[in-house]
């Protein structure tokens, strides 16, 4: 018998291909029902649903440990981790075991120099030949004094949980790493990871990562990042001393595209009859955003939010996102190694 | 590219691979229409794997699986003329991994059209039957007997040779007929 039929329906029909054509005719795929783009498989289904499992216990896990991490006793003593050469709290030599309580005062001399846990949400390093006393500590603020000499803190906690007392202002940490030196009514602070908020008497300012700012007897200097060029740090010294027009010019001549963040803590305290030009080289250096302007940043109610504006415009506007700065939550070998 | 459904309905249904890659890019670029084309040219193929490897009443929800599947899955395609092949992979993946059920225990018992008991009886039987033969043979004789397709329509879409379709029609019908005789 010839497969023609079988083949394509042509020839003389196979009585036994017909009939069996009419008796499967039933099981024929009639369905109207058009694929769905919402309508998932059950296998996509269990992905789903095991992702999202993992994600819920991860986010609990996330939420009790940072729970955990920012509880702290009130007036709880916190704990030196490590010490080297000579190391006094309240004037007597410490131990291994040794802790600082509130009120206490840590001194280190020459060639010598502690780590404290401070609470659970990071660690100070007190330097050579310095003096730090524990303020307060508590559920959610904690703040030390540096009198004299240096300390390097890492903290991953919201912002303005830890503070530094300095002769020349508060340096609160914004979620980072930072370290403070003052040391006969000078000094300076050099951020590597987030922001410091630095409150002077009369001046205050927002530090990224990678800016340095000079600090003097009651107000920080205006930061500027440390690869800046020298005319234009020497420049701002000069400002940051006489503010006179002369020398603001000359850190206006110097500044690069990227010290506009500098430039806008200028505009910020500028006289008012100098900020037009301020205005000006700060809008060559980095265009504004829309709707900041002139007389916006000259009007005193809306300056602030200008600047802001303008300073979140240039990539400048994460301080108020500390989680991102995790790795300051890990160990310090463990940051370096990741980079 | 396809600029619109005007331009879709002008494609006739033939099953040429021109008009696939056409399709295909078409549906990449977000047209509905286009996919809508593929589907109603391709959902017997599919339906006839499927039916060679789950029970008819979960046939139908393996071919919207498989549509779901490959409309996401589309941008991975490389080639858009080898669309029924891809597809055709896909809807074996699928109902190979098709959830065993209470279903499956009486996977025939269930006729999607009234008729009288005993064609009822023997279609189970024969549907049973085919499923007992080599994969190869199975699909292309479901596709023939149950889904209509002829056999060029069956080597154009899923990318066998004519010859590899008729060599299964050929010893896949004998082998049905044997196995049918040999249950009388």
């Amino acid at each position: 018998m010839s497969d023609r039929y079988l083949w394509d329906r042509g020839g003389e029909p196979d009585l036994e291909v017909v009939r069996l054509e009419r008796l499967l005719s039933r099981y024929r795929f009639e369905g109207e029902r058009r694929p769905v783009a919402g309508r998932e498989d059950a296998s996509s289904w269990r992905w789903l649903a095991a992702c999202a499992a993992v994600i819920i216990f991860v986010s609990l896990a996330v939420a009790a440990a940072l729970a955990l991490r920012l509880r702290w006793e009130p007036e709880r003593a916190w704990d030196v981790l490590t010490s080297s050469g000579s190391v006094a709290i309240d004037g007597q030599p410490i131990d291994s075991r040794a802790v600082l309580p509130p009120g206490g005062i840590l001194e280190t001399g020459t060639d010598s120099r502690a780590t404290v846990r401070v609470a659970r949400i990071g660690e100070i390093t007190i330097g050579e030949s310095s003096i730090v006393s524990l303020q307060y500590t508590g559920a959610r603020r904690h703040r030390v004094s540096l009198e004299h000499g240096s300390l390097s803190a890492r903290i991953w906690a919201p912002p303005f949980a830890f503070g530094v007392q300095t002769p020349a202002g508060l340096a609160s940490d914004l979620g980072c790493e930072f370290t403070l030196q003052f040391v006969d009514g000078s000094g300076r602070i050099d951020v590597t990871s987030g922001w410091v908020d630095f409150d002077g008497r009369t001046r205050s300012s927002l530090i990224p990562a990678g800016a340095t700012a000079e600090l003097r007897q009651d107000n920080p200097g205006t930061p500027h990042y440390r690869d800046a060029g020298p005319a234009f740090i020497n420049a701002l010294r000069d400002y940051d001393e006489s503010g006179d027009r002369e020398s603001m010019r000359q850190v206006l001549a110097t500044a690069r595209h990227r010290d506009a963040m500098t430039l806008l803590h200028i505009l910020e305290r500028a006289p008012l009859e100098l900020r037009p030009e301020i205005f000006y080289r700060t809008a060559q250096l980095a265009s504004p955003p829309e709707g900041v302007t002139l007389d916006g940043v000259l009007q005193r109610h809306r300056r602030d939010g200008a600047v802001d504006l303008w300073r979140r415009s240039i990539g400048l506007g994460g301080y108020k996102r500390w989680w991102i700065n995790w790795r300051d939550a890990l160990p310090r070998s463990s940051r370096e190694e990741s980079g | 590219m396809i600029g619109g459904v005007a331009h879709l309905s002008s494609i006739d249904e033939r099953n040429d691979a021109e008009n696939d890659g056409a399709l295909v890019t078409a549906a990449r670029g977000g047209s509905e229409s286009a996919f809508e084309l593929l589907y109603v040219r391709y959902r017997r193929m599919v339906h006839a794997i499927a039916l060679a490897r789950v029970p008819p009443a979960d046939a139908e929800d393996v071919v919207q699986d498989v549509f779901v599947l490959a409309m996401r899955k589309l941008g991975s395609l490389r080639d858009g003329a080898a669309f029924g092949g891809w597809l055709a992979a896909i809807a074996k993946r699928q109902a190979s991994g098709w959830r065993r059920n209470v279903r499956e225990q009486s996977e025939l018992t269930d006729s999607p059209v009234a008729s009288t008991q005993e064609s009822d009886e023997e279609a189970r039987h024969v549907l049973a039957t085919i499923r007992t033969l080599p994969v190869a043979y199975r699909e292309t004789l479901l596709m023939r007997l149950v889904e209509g397709m002829t056999g060029p329509e069956i080597a154009a879409q899923t990318g066998l040779t004519p010859d590899s379709v008729r060599v299964n029609l050929h010893r896949g019908m004998r082998l049905l007929r044997e196995a049918l005789e040999k249950n009388q």
